[in-house]
């Protein structure tokens, strides 16, 4: 009954008339509703392309360093793993996973950036330590020199090594490879 | 809402049609001066414009076009002398509603001329308190629930249960005759 009523009531209040605002008014309001989305804060309107742009400087550079040092520790770490016994076929271009996974020991590490010191403090030797003559590749030489059958030149430069890198122990691995059995 | 505060003019388009018209009856049938009625239809819709940003969508659009709306409007009745307790204080002199059971049994009169009901019914909404009036339009014109006419005007819901009933009442007796 109640409800019915109250059906009767809003049927009866919307018969009063249905106004609207006039056209103008609609006109006027519309209006300022377009002046506001055309004129959103500034640091709005860059939001979204500056957060693009950011994202893109961020991983080029990620990448560029990945490959940087990717291709140091490739470097670094080849020259073993080729004088060694059973060197298996290496990929013609090792992943960054794969450079993650050839990091030297710590050890070895310290040894290497120690050893670097040492050399750059010797006298003549005015340029910082290559790639080419690393301990690992200086060892991996010898070892190819061994191979070879050129054993004076093989000791002739491996006792220079052993001046040059004192502290530097060389895998058993290795050893067997670069003296004189 | 959202979308119009990205940027999108043609959303606010969408939901000024829709909610124009409600809007419009509601400030116009409580501020009853024409004039003064657009100027503040006006100004609420400013609001939303200005308010685009720090819109969130935390209930329907409509109950927070109505809030914005009871604001404006409390405000201008401040202006015109009202205090607050005056606009929300239900009418303490009015008698209480007449029971439905009651009203079965006063039959009502019908009146063989619609117009003359129309017009009752329309002084008796001007007769109304404001805050009486103000929930039986958000009801009518904005599809407001109890509970989202008693968040637009920070009040609780049985309160504008009570206000609802008594409006609903006195329309009634003026439909009635």
């Amino acid at each position: 009954m109640a409800e019915r009523e109250d059906d009767k009531l809003a049927e009866r209040y919307r018969a009063l008339g249905r106004d609207e605002p006039p056209h103008e008014l609609d006109a006027r309001i519309l209006a300022a509703s377009r002046r506001a989305a055309r004129s959103r804060p500034g640091w709005r309107r860059w939001y979204l392309p500056l957060s693009i742009a950011a994202v893109l400087v961020l991983s080029v550079g990620v990448t560029l360093r990945l490959q940087h040092e990717g291709a140091d520790l490739a470097g670094q770490v080849r020259a073993p793993a080729e004088a060694g016994k059973a060197p298996a076929a290496a990929p013609a271009a090792p992943s960054a996973a794969d450079n993650v996974m050839r990091v030297p020991a710590p050890e070895l590490r310290l040894e290497k950036q120690k050893s670097s010191q040492e050399a750059t403090a010797q006298p003549g030797r005015s340029s910082p330590e290559s790639a080419e003559d690393s301990p690992e590749r200086l060892l991996a030489r010898i070892a190819e020199l061994r191979r070879e059958g050129h054993d004076a030149e093989a000791d002739r430069r491996l006792a220079e090594f052993r001046r040059r890198f004192p502290d530097y122990r060389i895998p058993q691995a290795l050893r067997d490879e670069v003296e004189r059995r | 809402m959202l979308a119009y505060a990205a940027g999108d003019a043609a959303a606010f388009e969408t939901l000024y049609a829709r909610h124009k018209g409600g809007l419009y009856r509601f400030v116009l049938r409580g501020i009853k001066e024409r004039g003064i009625a657009e100027e503040l239809f006006q100004e609420i819709w400013m609001r939303v414009i200005e308010a685009r940003l720090r819109y969130a969508p935390q209930a329907r659009f409509s109950t927070w076009l109505y809030t914005i709306a009871h604001n404006r409007m409390v405000d201008h009745w401040r202006k015109r002398g009202l205090s607050l307790v005056s606009l929300e204080r239900d009418d303490p002199d009015d008698p209480a509603p007449p029971e439905p059971a009651a009203q079965a049994a006063r039959e009502p009169q019908r009146q063989a001329e619609t117009n003359q009901q129309l017009e009752r019914l329309a002084r008796a909404l001007e007769a109304l308190p404001p805050a009486q009036r103000e929930v039986f339009l958000m009801r009518e014109e904005g599809g407001l629930s109890l509970a989202e006419i008693a968040s637009a005007t920070a009040s609780n819901e049985e309160a504008v249960k009570s206000r609802l009933r008594y409006a609903v009442g006195k329309l009634r007796e003026a439909l009635d005759g």
